[in-house]
């Protein structure tokens, strides 16, 4: 049994797992801090995705026949000198989207618990079922 | 065979799940705060080990020490006790 190849399915297998808990969190907790707390497991798991796919594509890109669907792009030839550098390096293209999605995110949390603060303020409650009610009546 | 390094990988993802699990059903809002910092954190260890280690600093400093801090002074700014 080869556990070390089961590193990159598991991990996807956690980023999936991430945006289920987050979902849940955000359909059927009551609280409002925790729906914002399922908005950010959402995002985590989004993130892994992005960054679990970009693990070792450069090896995929150099030598195909390893793989069975292989991509190639000549592009990447000039890396077949280096062999010791494409067998542990990381495709880059993933990491470069997933540390702007990052950064604006936790911007965009920002600006969800400061109307989550304004929410309290008006109605003197966190809780989602109580602030519905009084929007009724 | 299960190398250290895959080992300690495997640990973080038990982290980031338990902790994520964990903060959804504290009552007390200030630990779940908590809590998310340590998801946050495991998660950015996970960056590192798939050979992002740009993106794992930047989570390590935004997703498990800026994000518990907005949370903080929201708890603060608001009521503790979920009701």
């Amino acid at each position: 049994m080869n556990f070390d190849a089961l590193f990159q399915p598991l991990c996807f297998l956690t980023a999936a797992l991430l945006v289920v808990i987050g979902l849940y969190a955000v359909i059927f907790m009551d609280n409002l801090l925790k729906k914002i707390i399922g908005v950010t497991l959402i995002s985590d798991g989004v993130n892994l995705v992005l960054i679990t796919s970009g693990f070792n594509k450069i090896v995929a890109i150099i030598s195909p026949d390893m793989f069975e669907d292989g991509v190639t792009s000549a592009t990447f030839e000039g890396l077949q000198e280096f062999p010791e550098f494409a067998t542990q390096a990381a495709f880059p293209l993933p990491s470069a989207l997933v540390l702007t999605s990052i950064v604006i995110s936790v911007s965009i949390f920002a600006i969800m618990l400061a109307l989550a603060i304004r929410l309290y303020q008006h109605y003197g409650s966190m809780s989602c079922s109580t602030i519905f009610k009084e929007v009724e009546e | 065979m299960i190398s250290g390094f895959v080992l300690m990988g495997y640990i973080f993802m038990f982290c980031a799940l338990f902790g994520s699990v964990l903060a959804l059903i504290q009552r007390d809002l200030m630990k779940a705060v908590i809590l998310i910092g340590l998801e946050g954190l495991a998660v950015a260890f996970l960056y590192q080990m798939l050979r992002a280690p740009d993106v794992g600093i930047t989570q390590a400093i935004l997703g498990a020490a800026l994000l518990p801090g907005i949370f903080a002074i929201t708890v603060y700014k608001t009521r503790r006790e979920e009701e």
